[in-house]
């Protein structure tokens, strides 16, 4: 390519260096025909003058036929362009173009390089959707959230209006707003569904099962024109979905499968374990290889258009026209399936149908151990505060804090209030009869709704929690799951809701282990009882002195189990602690520590069946044997730790 | 397009853009074609063709590749296929006339 009269040989204008190592006419002929990107020469009119066999590959064509096509003269601002290639058939191919100015038997012409670049182009496409769809998602989020607040004022007033209201078309009036209210909170929570930001409630689940009691539902829904088939894979492996959500997403597809079908026609709904590859995992974005549970919906309708298939999932994209679709239905799919750390796709073939394929990661071993759902509360009551319990509302949005607090006080219970974290922590440490904290996840001030409560159990062990939240960030919804111990009640809410968390909470039994309360001046000698204790599966307190293990004792009432009690207190004798003890709980089991064989120790508490006197020194075993022996054991069936940690994990924490 | 300055229908120009679909690129081809007809001026008529939209009007004119803007003059039609942002090398290429030198290019 070094000779512009050469005219088997393209060559850019100016003096290019001679071809390094020379090279006869064959080997360049060679080097031409055997190079990987496409060469192609075309004329001042745009005629094709010579392409080489990687040209014809590109362009699906025979080198013969490209020869004398008016493909046009290629132009490049830059380094290079980027062209589209419609190859006979109608596939398509993204190629690069490079171009010099050439020489072709004495004319001017241009010399172009061309690569194809489809597979990168295919890359960047994924990557730019999900880039796109996370930022339609965190807009939607914000959106959503705010909105939230807002419904949660403006439904629970509404709600207070018709309690109070005697006027019947009033009345009317009010249930029609409430009911607009609730679609647009129905609306935002599909919003949040597609944005991943939706509290979901994973449970081991088996998709079979849910997929045949779903049979029902899905005939009501699709009409008699439809047939529904379904497929169950045998031994499906279970996974860890939301139940509701995933019953929701295969309704969507269903619905959608019925809209693209209006003279009637079939939808498959099959299961089947699948293995995703690497190979397919570094094609598709966000996918991770592995075990997954495959749902496949299909149908024989008309199908979708490649550029529809694009936009499918973003929210508020339909292709029904007449305002059947909302635009939320496959959002909703998408949200779920990619918060459960799954993957979902859809082929369609305009004319053929469309099958939509949702891929829930397999659940592990431990994930699969059966989980209870919570039952069903009764609708027709909404229980109210039984002796006027004591609930702490934290909430920054003083519109939502003071409705909270209002819907509490109806219930009967006796309701403090807080704005933010501070004051909730003054309020907690000053008022023991606390059983409930509700609080806002977001809070002013670094510390979130998570936050004070991990505080406010520290401050007051046993208080109960519930966290409101227009949408749980990353930290309360970790990967799709709630946190240990954290009970979520979305915004917004309503009257009947807030009432029947509140009362189930309260109501519910920790099974905890059994709590002891540990009082002994010797700060070395609390340590090694209560890690023995803990050891043994116990949960232990412990006091210094008289006054405080007086004020526990009040404070854990009847949920304290046992009391070891060192003789010697600096403040007040410890079997004054014991009298003190039994004023409030008559049949405490009590373990008496003493540093003297005191006979007349033994004889005062000798008509005492719960009380041991144990001499020191002790070791920690004849400990839990007497704590044994006086009726103390870890409760059966209990599977949570302890509510409270080692003294040494808690000393690390800095509490 | 109408021809508002009263020429001749054998003056006017028609360029006519072949693109795929709704791609970025197939925008910013809409968006150079428009840059060409403000360049060019009154006698300038365009026309897009989505080849996905009417392959057969492409297979017709044997276009093989998109963006390919054509300007079919009787005497010496002439293709360009790729980048078009550069209108005075586009126009110079198609041997038609810009109005005046094209700004902002």
């Amino acid at each position: 390519m070094n000779s512009n009269s050469d005219p088997s040989s393209a060559a850019a204008d100016g003096a290019p260096p001679p071809l390094a190592g020379g090279g006869d006419q064959a080997e360049i002929r060679f080097l031409v025909e055997k190079n990987a990107d496409g060469i192609i020469v075309v004329d001042e009119d745009g005629i094709v003058l010579l392409a080489n066999p990687a040209t014809a590959q590109i362009f699906g064509r025979p080198p013969a036929s490209l020869i004398g096509s008016p493909v046009g003269i290629p132009l490049v601002a830059g380094e290079t362009t980027e062209i589209v290639i419609h190859r006979p058939g109608g596939d398509q191919v993204n190629a690069e173009i490079r171009v010099v100015d050439a020489n072709w038997g004495g004319r001017p012409a241009r010399l172009a390089s061309l690569r194809d670049i489809s597979a990168r182009k295919a890359v960047e496409e994924r990557l730019r959707h999900a880039a796109k769809m996370e930022a339609v998602g965190r807009l939607t989020a914000g959106i959503a959230h705010d909105f939230n607040n807002l419904l949660t004022v403006v439904l629970g007033n509404l709600e207070h209006a018709r309690r109070l209201n005697q006027d019947a078309t009033l009345q009317t009036l009010l249930g029609n707003a409430t009911r607009g209210a609730a679609r647009a909170a129905e609306l935002t929570e599909r919003l949040l569904s597609f944005a991943r930001r939706k509290p979901l409630e994973p449970k081991a689940l088996d998709v079979n099962a849910l997929v045949s009691t779903m049979s029902d539902l899905l005939r009501r829904t699709l009409g008699e024109r439809v047939t529904i088939r379904v497929g169950l894979g045998a031994d499906v492996w279970q996974v860890e979905a939301d139940p509701a959500e995933l019953e929701a997403a295969i309704v969507n597809l269903a619905v959608n499968a019925r809209d693209a079908m209006p003279a009637g026609g079939e939808v498959t709904i099959e299961t089947a374990n699948v293995e995703l590859d690497a190979a397919y995992a570094s094609r598709e974005a966000e996918v991770r290889p592995g075990p997954y549970v495959l749902i496949s919906v299909a149908d024989t309708g008309i199908g979708m258009s490649r550029e529809a298939l694009g936009q499918v999932f973003e929210p508020f994209f339909t292709t029904k026209a007449d305002g059947r679709g909302t635009g939320l239905g496959l959002s909703q799919v998408y949200g779920f399936v990619k918060q459960s750390g799954g993957h979902v796709k859809l082929y369609s073939e305009p004319g053929i149908g469309t099958t939509a394929k949702i891929y829930l990661p397999k659940a592990d071993a431990q994930g699969a151990a059966a989980q209870q759902s919570a039952p069903p509360t009764s609708d027709s009551q909404i229980p109210v505060s039984r002796s006027g319990e004591t609930i702490l509302v934290v909430e920054d949005d003083e519109d939502v804090r003071k409705y909270a607090a209002s819907c509490l006080r109806q219930l009967n219970y006796a309701v403090l209030e807080a704005a933010d974290v501070p004051s909730a922590i003054r309020i907690l440490e000053s008022n023991s009869e606390i059983r409930l904290l509700f609080s806002d996840f977001g809070l002013p001030g670094g510390m979130d709704g998570r936050d004070l409560a991990n505080r406010a159990r520290q401050i007051r062990d046993g208080v109960k929690v519930l966290i409101t939240t227009a949408y749980p960030g990353g930290a309360l919804v970790r990967e799709g799951r709630l946190d240990r111990g954290v009970e979520l009640l979305a915004k917004p809410f309503t009257f009947a809701s807030l009432a029947r968390r509140v009362r189930d909470l309260l109501d519910r039994q920790e099974p905890s282990s059994p709590r002891v309360l540990v009082v002994d001046d010797e700060a070395l000698l609390r340590m090694v009882l209560i890690d023995s204790l803990v050891e043994e599966g116990f949960v232990a307190e412990e006091a210094a002195n008289f006054e405080e293990a007086a004020c526990k004792t009040r404070g854990f009432g009847d949920r304290l189990a046992a009391a070891i009690i060192d003789i010697g207190l600096p403040d007040r004798p410890g079997d004054e602690l014991v009298s003190e003890i039994r004023a409030l709980r008559p049949d405490l089991p009590i373990i008496l520590a003493t540093g003297y064989a005191d006979e007349d120790l033994r004889r005062r508490f000798a008509a005492d069946a719960q009380v041991e006197i144990l001499a020191k020194p002790f070791d920690p075993r004849s400990l839990v044997a007497k704590l044994r022996a006086l009726g103390v054991r870890k409760a059966a069936g209990s599977s949570d730790p302890p509510l409270s940690t080692p003294r040494s994990a808690r000393q690390e924490e800095g509490a | 397009m109408s021809n508002p300055e009263g020429d001749s229908p054998a003056s006017e120009i028609l360029l006519r853009l072949y693109i795929a679909g709704s791609s970025a690129t197939s925008r910013r081809a809409e968006s150079s074609l428009l840059d060409l007809q403000r360049a060019v001026g009154p006698k300038c008529r365009v026309e897009i063709v989505d080849v996905l939209a009417s392959p057969e009007l492409a297979e017709r004119a044997g276009v093989l590749a998109t963006p390919t803007l054509s300007y079919d003059n009787p005497d010496r039609p002439r293709r360009v296929i790729g980048d078009l942002s550069d209108a005075k090398r586009v126009l110079e290429f198609l041997g038609i006339e810009a109005k005046e030198k094209p700004h902002d290019l």
